[in-house]
């Protein structure tokens, strides 16, 4: 009985021994949440917040900042970063290539978001529609610009996209197997209690704090700035707006009509993303479905929003259809899937189609905010299925020609030059910024 | 694994966490499997580990043997010591040393018409090889001396050659302080636990913060002394002194401190050496272990077989005796002639001045400014602090791949920048405003607090509103300045 009494209290007085020993390490806890939370807020190596260039840029326009310098940015890794710290997603966001990037707020309305990026791919669009995805924050509409070449098999148009997030996508999102594995998070949880980690970030952020200014990891000078609203059309620079559509330069939004065309036919000689593109490639065509489909099962409603070319560049395509026969398929097939999916379908590639002027053209692939304000009604307008006035108008007017009509089906260039003063009577009838 | 890795740091709790678990009978063989796990965990040491399971087994023969009744016969006593020197000291001479002797001995052959080529072996020495031998070595002569008694369990011995705590960078135990601790560990306590881990922390923040950060400015100017300036040379050559002393006592401070939680005390290695106001006493000071296993060793079989010379003779002997040493400090340190010149300036230097104590003395009673105590101090400790200088510059030379000669003479060369530029090139050396305001603190409370007696049993009597805001501030130091995974222990090459 004594030997268990004497092994009990001996049971007793080393538990709380360990007690008293904890408690005092607990103690020390304070220095170490504070390393920890230091490390992931400063993060110079940017591997919680990202690389501090893009970080600068997500979080401006996350103040709702207009910021400089859209062509030195890395679109994906402003997203990623606009998407991880998004405290509410917007209501709407568009998807696409460049040529979805003049869609304004002011042209689809309510809270909206522009996350399309240059030379976008199938591959692009369904990672950064993952991106929101991933951090839950989705958004009630879906403004998707269909590009042709979303269905051209060329893998070169999807080189520049992450992969790793893709195979994600596929498997995670899609259900779809792909080699995609589970990265390595023991190296993040390491750096957040890594104290020579910590130091690089107080260096970092000491620094930071005499100059004023944010700098690379090195002290190297980031370009990225918020702008003021009224300074924005008179840059010679592009921006990327609040709101993720860019702002030209001045000097390329001011392009008189020989400079245009001189761009459009450079374009027409190259016409890079539809090179090769024969017909629609069944694995991406299948993908696509899928991605839409996975959309609307998440209870977003989703609006196809097809860009016109260039008359020039149609023309081109039209009469040399060697090598881009697919081209030609998109459109009819695109419009029958929204069709069968219940999907609005706004603009079309031909300019004919929705009444497109040349003057209403940047260059051959992208037309300006005017030309989308004619042809897109604003995102209630078209989750009720209506049309802009011009639309009305212009079909009432003009849809019974030739190649109007036929645009719905196949393909014919021309593009229709309407009477100058029905144009502006049109336009005016028509709502928008 | 060096002490100063995160690795280290968990597998030390998981240690004592098992220690406070198992039985303390136990716990000897708990050491011994983490002692090995410890050792083995680099692999340069895995590939010779049967260096040490040799040396341990032929001296634990030898330690058995030689403590046995039965063995009364002197010549098999002389033998089996003289197998466990042989065995020790072979290993150590040809894993260190082989090397250094081969081109030393065909350099020598070469004045007299040979070669002078010699093919040097590829040889990297284990970790801690200079210790454990010393260690093993120490305890096969106390046994053969009937200081102490063998240790008959074969795993305690290999235990208290491996022991985790020591193995790599010391303090050299003996027989008779550490072996008994192996049978009966001290009993748990917090307070001991308590000490034993701010011990550590005091430890890191000399050897993280202190002496790497003072390292940085040292490394940069003899990294570039062809080029450098007298007074930079001259700073670091000054401050290299303190950062050896921060460097090797702070490392002391983590196996002490770790071998206080597990139960365990070690041998103290520095009593604030440079508050010595002698050369000898600095001796007494620094590096207590090594220095006293060569007295007992070395010094008094040589003091003892000697005794007797008449006059003068006597006295030369005795001064031979204490400079003979330190050449052989000098190599045990490693095998260059460095470390020998090291050896031979610090036996000469103490020499000098054991031969004219009388005469200083004489004269240190009309000097005036000798009559402050507080002055006659510091005038002492800076002569001592700067000979002591004088014979590490061969040190940081060999540490940093610099000549030390043309250390030496540059420190001459130079002198007319002005202080500003001075500071500049401080700043472009490797330090900053802030670090170099956190060493002259931290130095200045390293003293404070060592000048109040050892760390461990200091912060336990003091009021808990000082000692917690000095555990924040080792610990916010360490977080905020120490050079992680940047630099070994000094100590560990040796």
């Amino acid at each position: 009985m004594k030997k268990i009494i004497s092994f009990l209290r001996f049971l007793v007085v080393r538990l709380l021994c360990f007690l008293e020993i904890g408690l005092k390490f607990c103690l020390f806890l304070p220095i170490l949440l504070f390393m920890v939370w230091f490390n992931y807020k400063v993060d110079i190596s940017g591997l919680f917040q990202g690389e501090l260039a893009p970080r600068q840029v997500a979080n401006l326009l996350l103040e709702g900042k207009n910021v400089s310098d859209y062509d030195k940015m890395d679109e994906r890794q402003v997203l990623q970063l606009y998407a991880q710290n998004l405290d509410k997603a917007p209501d709407t966001v568009a998807l696409g290539s460049s040529r979805v990037l003049q869609l304004t707020e002011g042209l689809v309305g309510g809270s909206y978001f522009n996350a399309g990026i240059s030379g976008a791919g199938a591959m692009d669009i369904m990672n950064i529609w993952y991106l929101f995805e991933r951090e839950d924050k989705l958004p009630e509409n879906l403004i998707l610009c269909v590009d042709p070449w979303l269905f051209n098999p060329d893998p070169d148009l999807n080189k520049n996209a992450d992969t790793e997030l893709f195979a994600e996508f596929l498997e995670k999102g899609l259900g779809i197997a792909a080699d995609y594995e589970e990265p390595d998070t023991v190296a993040l949880w390491k750096a957040l209690v890594d104290p020579a980690y910590f130091q690089g970030n107080v260096t970092y952020y000491l620094k930071q704090k005499e100059s004023g200014v944010v700098q690379t990891e090195d002290g190297g000078s980031i370009p990225f700035h918020a702008l003021a609203n009224g300074s924005l059309g008179t840059l010679e620079y592009a921006a990327k707006r609040a709101d993720g559509s860019v702002q030209y330069p001045l000097s390329f939004c001011t392009w008189n009509y020989d400079q245009v065309m001189a761009e459009v036919l450079a374009q027409a000689g190259t016409l890079n993303a539809m090179h090769g593109f024969e017909q629609m490639d069944a694995y991406w065509t299948d993908l696509f479905v899928r991605f839409v489909e996975h959309v609307q099962q998440k209870g977003v409603n989703v609006v196809f929003l097809l860009t016109p070319y260039h008359p020039f560049i149609a023309l081109h395509v039209y009469n040399n259809p060697q090598g881009f026969t697919g081209f030609f398929e998109v459109e009819p097939w695109v419009r029958e899937f929204a069709a069968g999916h219940g999907i609005p379908v706004y603009g079309s590639y031909h300019a004919g189609r929705v009444g497109i002027q040349e003057s209403m053209f940047f260059d051959g692939v992208h037309c300006k905010p005017e030309a989308l304000r004619l042809m897109f009604p604003g995102i209630d307008e078209a989750l009720a299925g209506g049309q802009t006035a011009y639309e009305t108008m212009y079909l009432a007017t003009y849809g019974g020609t030739e190649n109007s009509a036929n645009a719905l089906i196949g393909y014919d260039a021309n593009c229709v030059v309407v009477d100058a003063d029905w144009l502006a009577q049109a336009e005016a009838a028509t709502p928008g910024p | 694994m060096d002490f100063n890795t995160p690795i280290f740091l968990g597998f030390f709790a998981v240690v004592a966490l098992l220690t406070y678990c198992v039985p303390r009978q136990l716990k000897a063989y708990l050491l011994l499997v983490a002692s090995y796990i410890f050792y083995l965990y680099k692999p340069e040491n895995a590939r010779l580990v049967m260096l040490l399971v040799s040396a341990t087994a032929v001296t634990w023969c030898a330690g058995v043997a030689l403590g046995s009744r039965k063995l009364q016969n002197p010549w098999a006593r002389r033998a089996f010591l003289w197998l466990a020197l042989a065995v020790c000291l072979g290993i150590l001479f040809f894993f260190k040393y082989f090397n250094f002797f081969g081109q030393l001995a065909a350099d020598i052959g070469g004045i007299f018409g040979g070669s002078g080529s010699f093919a040097k072996l590829d040889l990297v020495a284990p970790l801690g090889l200079s210790y454990f031998t010393f260690q093993s070595l120490g305890y096969v002569i106390d046994v053969y001396q009937h200081k102490a008694k063998p240790q008959l369990n074969f795993f305690k011995y290999a235990l208290f050659v491996s022991f985790f705590a020591c193995i790599f960078t010391g303090p050299i135990e003996r027989a008779g302080h550490l072996m008994p601790q192996l049978d009966h560990p001290h009993p748990f306590s917090y307070s001991r636990m308590a000490g034993g881990a701010f011990r550590m922390l005091w430890g890191y923040f000399k050897k993280m913060v202190l002496a790497d950060g003072i390292g940085q400015f040292v490394r940069a100017v003899y990294g570039g002394a062809d080029t450098a300036a007298g007074p930079y040379l001259v700073a670091a050559s000054l401050l290299f002194s303190y950062q050896i002393y921060l460097d090797f006592s702070g490392c002391c401070d983590i196996a002490i401190g770790g071998a206080r939680i597990l139960g365990i005390d070690l041998l103290e290695n520095f009593n604030r050496p440079f508050a010595a106001t002698s050369y000898t006493e600095l001796w007494n000071r620094w590096h207590m272990s090594l220095t006293n296993w060569f007295r007992d060793y070395i010094f008094t079989p040589l003091a003892f077989y000697n005794r007797g010379l008449p006059g003068v003779w006597g006295k030369l002997q005795g001064w031979f005796n204490v400079f003979l040493i330190f050449p052989i400090s000098g190599l045990w340190h490693g095998a260059s002639w460095g470390y020998v010149i090291w050896g031979v300036l610090n036996g000469l230097f103490l020499v000098f001045g054991k031969a004219t104590a009388k005469a200083r003395r004489k004269l240190a009673k009309k000097n005036p400014l000798y009559r402050f105590k507080p002055v006659k101090n510091f005038i002492q400790r800076a002569i001592v602090y700067l000979l002591f200088t004088v014979c590490i510059v061969f040190f940081a030379a060999d540490l940093y791949g610099a000549a030390a000669g043309t250390v030496f003479a540059g420190m001459f060369k130079g002198w007319g920048i002005g202080w500003q530029a001075f500071w500049n090139g401080v700043l472009d050396r490797g330090l900053t405003p802030r670090l170099v305001a956190v060493l002259i603190a931290g130095s200045a409370l390293v003293e404070l607090v060592e000048w109040r007696g050892p760390v461990a049993e200091w912060i336990r009597r003091r009021w808990f509103f000082i000692r917690w805001p000095l555990y924040y501030l080792l610990a916010l130091a360490i977080l905020f300045f120490a050079a992680f995974g940047q630099s070994a222990f000094i100590y560990q090459q040796y």
